[in-house]
């Protein structure tokens, strides 16, 4: 039975492993027929600006951008 | 319940959040520096479940004969499933 | 005498700061500089050997620690904290060195700067 999940992300992109942890429970949801919602508050707005250039570690911008195509809700 | 731990067994949230899991009868999803609440001996008289995320346990070398007995390996899917399985979710501390 | 001491309080991979010590580490020890690189409290862990970063989009700290090594940089363990952290020497990344906190009270003395991570 499809759910809905609701995240808070609220850390830096790279400061802290909570982004890659988001990212990988979304996609894990979504690709399971999930509903998932992100809401992006403090710090973790900063996950969803565009141009990053992290190398070396998840790509916040790449990922979020990737699993929005796939239809993670994002609400900042 | 299931209480789910990001921080390390010497932080003041990684503690909280393992009290709460022992009064309240609820089992553990570990995950980030969390996984180190796995290792033997670490989890005191705490009597639930205990699940820790692979990704996050050989990032950090741990290895399964370090582990309390009790400590059951999960993917993401898993772990998905263990958040929308109806159970009532408190954390990430 | 190193010329800077820094020191890594935080297990690795939870946060930036262990990816950060290594990464100024190399940085600082490739223009030349003598540099010590102190694990103590979790940071410590940053020394266990055997991290698997398959698939997770992770750098391995473990590989940029050696590199570390092989460059020249001088990695020291705190005794207490290896004992804390459950860490035996069989199960460190060799060429880290095991140390009192009298020993790195007195790294930390000599050292012309020192940073935190």
């Amino acid at each position: 039975m499809s759910k809905t999940i609701t995240l808070y992300l609220s850390t830096s992109p790279y400061s802290y492993e909570n982004t890659l942890t988001s990212a990988r429970i979304a996609e894990s949801a979504l690709n399971k027929g999930h509903t998932v919602n992100l809401i992006a508050s403090a710090d973790g707005v900063y996950c969803f600006l565009t141009k990053q250039k992290a190398k070396g570690i998840l790509n916040g911008e790449e990922e979020f951008a990737r699993l929005i195509q796939k239809g993670l809700k994002v609400y900042l | 319940m299931i209480v789910m731990i990001k921080s390390a067994p010497d932080t003041t949230d990684g503690a909280t959040g393992l009290t709460l899991a022992k009064e309240g009868g609820a089992d553990l999803v570990l995950l980030q520096n969390g996984v180190y609440f796995a290792q033997k001996d670490r989890l005191g008289s705490f009597s639930g479940q205990v699940y820790l995320l692979d990704d996050d346990k050989r990032l950090r070398g741990l290895k399964d004969s370090e582990l309390d007995a009790r400590a059951k390996t999960i993917d993401f899917d898993k772990l998905t499933d263990l958040i929308t399985g109806g159970k009532k979710v408190v954390g990430m501390f | 005498m190193a010329t800077v001491a820094m020191i890594l309080k935080r297990s690795p991979y939870g946060d930036i700061n262990a990816a950060e010590a290594v990464r100024h580490a190399l940085g600082a020890v490739s223009f030349e500089m003598s540099v010590d690189l102190i694990l103590v409290d979790g940071g410590v862990l940053l020394a266990k050997k055997g991290q698997d970063d398959t698939g997770t989009g992770f750098t391995n700290l473990e590989a940029t620690l050696k590199d570390c090594l092989d460059m020249g940089v001088s990695v020291y363990a705190d005794d207490d904290s290896l004992k804390a952290q459950r860490l035996d020497r069989g199960d460190m990344v060799e060429g880290v060195k095991s140390v009192s906190a009298q020993v790195i009270a007195g790294l930390v003395k000599e050292a012309r700067s020192t940073m935190l991570f």
